[in-house]
């Protein structure tokens, strides 16, 4: 336990977590292009056998990553819990650590380590301690925060020398800026907390990816939804072709009622009771709208599956099929992607007297046709009495869905974050002890100061205090001595 | 046309480096005023072309009204710009002219990246945003990111003056330059500073780019290659200033850290590039 | 150099004047000695005194008319000051008097006081309306020499005392010790002598530890600190930023493990030791811990050394800025004379001008 919540462990754990995602990020994840995971494997077998042995081609959703993610989790909830909450130790910055005894064995022990402070006053009055009220009114009056420490009962004391016996003393502590004792806590409470909402986004939410091609519907996993679009935008750069908007006009429909409504783009998703359709992708589907046919002069316009008489000729001519990137693999005719490289299209062509055919035409090959037999495999064959146009394909959409119920409390935990590392940074913590002591019927207050940001931060207005400390004092009756700073 | 703007830019930032330079070891003022005069000069220069840039940048009208870094040079300018106005920022707040021998050679290395690509390119890559970039987190996210770098870098270069102030006083044989160099305390200070304020923005940075990325794709992180290694870099940083307000870690190990750090920004801008799908400028993808 | 310039200096300094002799012409008062110049006939008239040097600048007016400049120094002192003094002409004193608002001519070659000093008299002069266009142009252009020595050559730079040296190095760690914390072992003579360059300084407390309690509490009250007693003194170090160590032990009293211990206890701040005690009171293994800097009185001696010599060749170049500027300025008088007045040439950032500019 101890050695989970020490800076040493912490920091290694940090390093550690940090080599492990650099791994992640030079050898190929799967998840991203497993074709580059499998030529690793292929280019170096043993190293790559290793590697995937041990999850490192899908590193990060790797069962031990979690269990480091986790682990980062529970350090960083470990080590704040440990600490003892903001604000309530009033001689941290003048002893150090945890101490025995009460508060007034502990101002026994402060008393001889205020003069050791570099910002330190002191201040004498004879007469009694009338000022005191004064000099402490003067810090609250500027908005330090003071609370009373400690009476340390004890007999008179003698001199002002540097080792002396302590005696009676009351002692007050003036705290400002401590707002940003909860930077820290905070900070780290809302990384646990990110942490968290992140688990309950993966464990109670779902996505899912829906590819749904123009003018039809798809339904949903994990809801008892239907996607359907009703029109799908793709616009390119003239000058460079790079695309410049994709667009989807979505209606999700439960049954027959319709719960949202939206034309959806990139960065721009639908919201339907917080599950969220995001256009993630688009493609040219295995699916087409028209086919232009040319036969004997004339132009004939096919649609899906209806037969319709070829011109010039008693056959008739079925269009069934299409397919954006056609190849052959291990005999069969297969669609590699979403992108019109290849295009063919399956027709089903019945010539009178001859058994109905199935013919694949292809882009490439205008001269030739392959035919498809009943196991579906494929062999040349010639070419059919007409000339395919074109093909007007119908493309899809890859609808990204996605519910997280973690979404707000990720949001607020960001926020937290933010807010506690701008309070750890940027609010300046300082204090000033106030320890009177009486002797011989003259008052001695001590003045020490602390900073946060170091003493040299607090110079000026630690001098400012003190000036006004003295003059609090000795408008209450005759100084004794304007006090002083040792040194020059 | 937004060249002939920038290259006199990227000039002066190497003229002001070195000049910055010399001034490490010859005594007259005259130097470091004029480092920094040029460099001033150059940040006029740079905006101006980065002005002319947005100009060109919004003639395409998908792309208004967003900053124009979504190309290798872009993002290169814009990071050399940062670099420049932070170190005339905090330098000249903190009258340490004396460091700009440290912190002006990164600008002037990024102005002269943009320059290299753009050469090699033949253009300024003015392009079209694609649709995953046409979000008014396109003006804030690489913005805050870029700033954060830049504040990293000249953290990097007041930590090596710290190296070498360090040195001199160790070795019992201090040269003149120990005695024109900021005292240790101080650069150990500044740096430590600077690296928090830029860790806050990375944080801030890293943040922002994961709500939009669930804005966008539906998920806050996806471990691209880009995001994972910000993350390191904010774990590195993290590590640092762990090891400064808790174990006390000052002078040389601190900065050593600061080092490790800024090589992970260093990888965060540049290696991922041929690494990234999502993110790369260079990968081709 | 034509006498008909007017411009004539007389002075006296420490290199051969009796203090006596210096005494008795800075009891004067500058101002009486102005008056008498003025009095005597003299167009203009300055008078730099220092503790070191009387020097007492005129121009003549033309045509000639006014009492010899000893002649006046002679009544007011009440002796002959030509066996103890130097006397110059025209660009000669031009010459001489920016060899010393160069510092040249200083005790401590390259001090910087002596430019204030120079400044001052000359403020005093011209309020007094003493001043006219000769002597605005040559103060003002003396300044500038001053200034540009001082920025071009290493002529001021590096100092000459093990104490000061110890001094300026810690203002290297820590930058400014107005939020130091001073540690002194020992009550010695070196003891003292670095408690003085320290505390004028401005540090933020002395502490004073000596293996005789008495002693030790006798110095931290003459700088206003504090005495602690010898076994005490580990505990200080963690919140003491600078040590000096002269005590008369011949064993080492600072060991590394001490050192190491309180660094435990210092979060990181930097530790600076001085270690002027011969034989040394801190042993050396301590500079290899983290964050503490150690220097032995060897060390500095070598500093010091190495700045000597070095403003020996500064004093070259020194010389040679100086000459420069003195022909320069003889050929404006020249060109005054004459008639026809030529420019003189500023650095940028001098401010431009002539007379009645500050400098």
């Amino acid at each position: 336990m101890r050695l989970l919540v020490s800076t040493r462990f912490n920091v290694g754990l940090f390093l550690f977590f940090s080599a492990v995602c650099a791994l992640g990020s030079v050898v190929p994840q799967e998840p991203d292009s497993a074709q580059a995971a499998a030529r690793f494997l292929e280019a170096w077998p043993r190293l790559g056998g290793l590697l995937s042995a041990s999850g490192c081609f899908d590193l990060y959703h790797s069962w031990w990553f979690a269990a480091l993610l986790g682990l980062l989790a529970l350090d960083v909830a470990l080590c704040k819990l440990r600490r003892p909450p903001p604000g309530s130790d009033p001689w941290e910055g003048l002893l150090g650590g945890p101490r025995a005894g009460g508060d007034a064995a502990a101002l026994d022990l402060a008393r001889p380590e205020l003069r050791k402070k570099s910002l330190y006053a002191v201040c004498d009055r004879a007469g009694g301690g009338e000022g005191i009220g004064r000099l402490l009114e003067g810090f609250a009056a500027e908005g330090w925060r003071l609370s009373p420490v400690a009476e340390a009962p004890g007999a008179v004391e003698a001199g002002g020398r540097a080792s002396e016996a302590p005696s009676g003393a009351l002692a007050w502590v003036a705290d400002r800026g401590s707002a940003q004792r909860w930077g820290s806590l905070v900070s780290h409470a809302a990384i646990v907390v990110v942490f968290a909402a992140g688990l309950a986004g993966r464990l109670l939410g779902f996505s899912e990816m829906i590819e749904v091609s123009e003018g039809r519907t798809a339904p949903m996993r994990h809801r008892p939804w239907t996607i359907a679009l009703d029109r799908f935008t793709v616009e390119h750069y003239e000058k460079d072709g790079r695309p410049k908007l994709f667009a989807s006009e979505l209606r999700i429909m439960d049954g027959p009622l319709e719960v949202g409504r939206k034309r959806v783009v990139v960065n721009d998703p639908l919201d339907v009771g917080g599950v969220r359709f995001y256009q993630s992708s688009w493609g040219v589907a295995e699916d087409f709208a028209a086919v232009k046919i040319s036969a004997a002069g004339e132009e004939r316009v096919l649609r899906p599956g209806v037969e319709a008489r070829l011109p010039g000729t008693r056959a008739s001519v079925t269009a069934e099929r299409f397919m954006p990137d056609f190849d052959v693999v291990d005999g069969r005719p297969a669609n590699k992607s979403s992108e019109a490289i290849h295009p063919a299209l399956r027709v089903r062509l019945k010539r009178p007297g001859k058994p109905a055919e199935t013919l694949w035409v292809l882009n490439d090959m205008p001269d030739a046709a392959l035919a498809e037999g009943p196991d579906g495999s494929v062999e040349a064959a010639p070419p059919p009495p007409f000339r395919v146009l074109g093909v007007q394909p119908r493309l899809f959409s890859g609808i990204e869905v996605g519910y997280d119920p973690g979404y707000r409390f990720m949001l607020a935990g960001f926020g937290a974050w933010v807010a506690g590392l701008v309070l750890l940074f940027g609010v300046h913590r300082r204090r000033v002890w106030v320890v009177c002591s009486e002797s011989d019927g003259a008052l001695r207050c001590e003045l020490a100061g602390w900073s946060l940001r170091g003493d040299h931060a607090f110079h000026a207005e630690f001098d400012r205090l003190a000036g006004r400390a003295r003059s609090a004092l000795a408008s209450a009756g005759a100084a004794v001595e304007g006090g002083g700073r040792g040194g020059a | 046309m937004e060249l002939t703007l920038f290259a006199p830019a990227a000039v002066l930032y190497g003229v002001a480096a070195a000049l910055a330079f010399v001034y490490l070891f010859s005594r007259d003022e005259r130097w470091s005023l004029w480092a920094l005069r040029l460099l001033a000069a150059g940040v006029a220069f740079h905006l101006a072309s980065f002005g002319l840039r947005m100009a060109d940048f919004w003639a395409i009208p998908e792309n208004r009204w967003f900053l124009p870094v979504n190309s290798f040079y872009g993002a290169l300018s814009f990071l050399a710009l940062s670099v420049a106005a932070v170190a005339l920022a905090v330098e000249r707040g903190h009258r340490l002219g004396i460091l700009g021998a440290f912190v002006l050679p990164w600008a002037a290395l990024a102005a002269g990246g943009a320059l290299w690509r753009a050469a090699s390119l033949g253009s300024t890559e003015v392009a079209g945003l694609v649709p995953a970039l046409r979000s008014y987190w396109m003006n804030i996210h690489p913005a805050v990111l870029m700033v954060a770098y830049a504040a990293f870098s000249n953290a990097a270069g007041v930590g090596v003056a710290l190296l070498i102030q360090d040195g001199q006083i160790k070795s019992r044989r201090p040269t003149g330059l120990c005695y024109r160099l900021p005292a240790i305390a101080v650069l150990d200070d500044l740096c430590h500073r600077i690296n928090a304020a830029g860790f806050l923005l990375l944080t801030v940075g890293i943040i922002m780019g994961g709500i939009w990325a669930y804005g966008a794709w539906g998920r806050f992180w996806g471990w691209d290659p880009k995001e994972t290694w910000s993350l390191i870099t904010a774990v590195v940083y993290a590590a640092y200033l762990h090891l400064r307000y808790v174990k006390g870690w000052r002078g040389r190990r601190a900065v050593y850290m600061s080092l490790a750090g800024f090589a992970c920004v260093c990888f965060t801008f540049i290696g991922v590039n041929f690494l990234s799908g999502l993110h790369g400028y260079l990968s081709g993808r | 150099m034509s006498a008909s310039s007017g411009l004539e200096l007389l002075g006296v300094s420490h290199h051969a004047a009796p203090v006596e002799v210096r005494e008795r012409l800075a009891a004067l008062g500058p101002e009486l000695v102005l008056e008498s110049l003025a009095a005597a006939g003299w167009r203009e008239a300055v008078v730099l005194s220092t503790c070191n040097r009387f020097e007492a600048y005129g121009v003549k007016p033309s045509p000639p008319g006014a009492r010899a400049l000893a002649q006046v120094l002679d009544d007011l002192a009440g002796a002959p000051l030509a066996a103890h003094g130097y006397g110059r002409l025209g660009a000669e004193a031009a010459r001489h008097l920016f060899e010393v608002a160069a510092g040249l001519d200083s005790l401590v070659v390259g001090e910087a006081e002596i430019l204030g000093q120079v400044r001052d008299c000359y403020h005093r002069a011209a309020r007094t309306g003493r001043t006219g266009k000769v002597l605005n142009v040559l103060f003002q252009r003396a300044m500038f020499v001053g200034k540009k020595v001082r920025s071009e050559t290493g002529l001021g730079t590096g100092r000459l005392s093990v104490a000061s040296v110890a001094v300026e190095l810690a203002e290297r760690v820590f930058g400014s010790l107005a939020e130091s914390q001073v540690l002194v072992l020992g009550a010695g003579e070196m003891a003292e002598l670095t408690a003085t360059h320290l505390t004028s300084a401005r540090i933020a407390r002395l502490w004073v530890a000596n293996r005789t309690y008495e002693r030790g509490l006798a110095l931290a009250r003459r700088f206003c600190g504090m005495a602690v007693r010898w076994e005490e003194f580990p505990g200080l170090l963690g919140s003491v930023d600078v040590v000096i160590a002269s005590t008369g032990s011949d064993r080492a009293v600072v060991t590394r493990d001490m050192v190491a211990d309180a660094a435990g206890r210092r979060n990181g701040r930097p530790l600076f030791l001085i270690d002027i005690a011969m034989p040394r009171d801190i042993s050396d293994e301590v500079n290899e811990l983290e964050q503490v800097y150690l220097y032995a009185l060897d060390d500095l001696k070598a500093i010091v050394a190495e700045n000597v010599a070095r403003r020996q060749g500064e004093i070259a170049r020194a010389r040679a800025i100086v000459d420069g500027k003195a022909d320069e300025f003889g050929r404006w008088l020249e060109s005054l004379a004459a008639g026809r007045e030529i420019g003189l040439k500023h650095a940028p950032g001098q401010g431009g001008g002539r007379a009645g500019r500050k400098a």
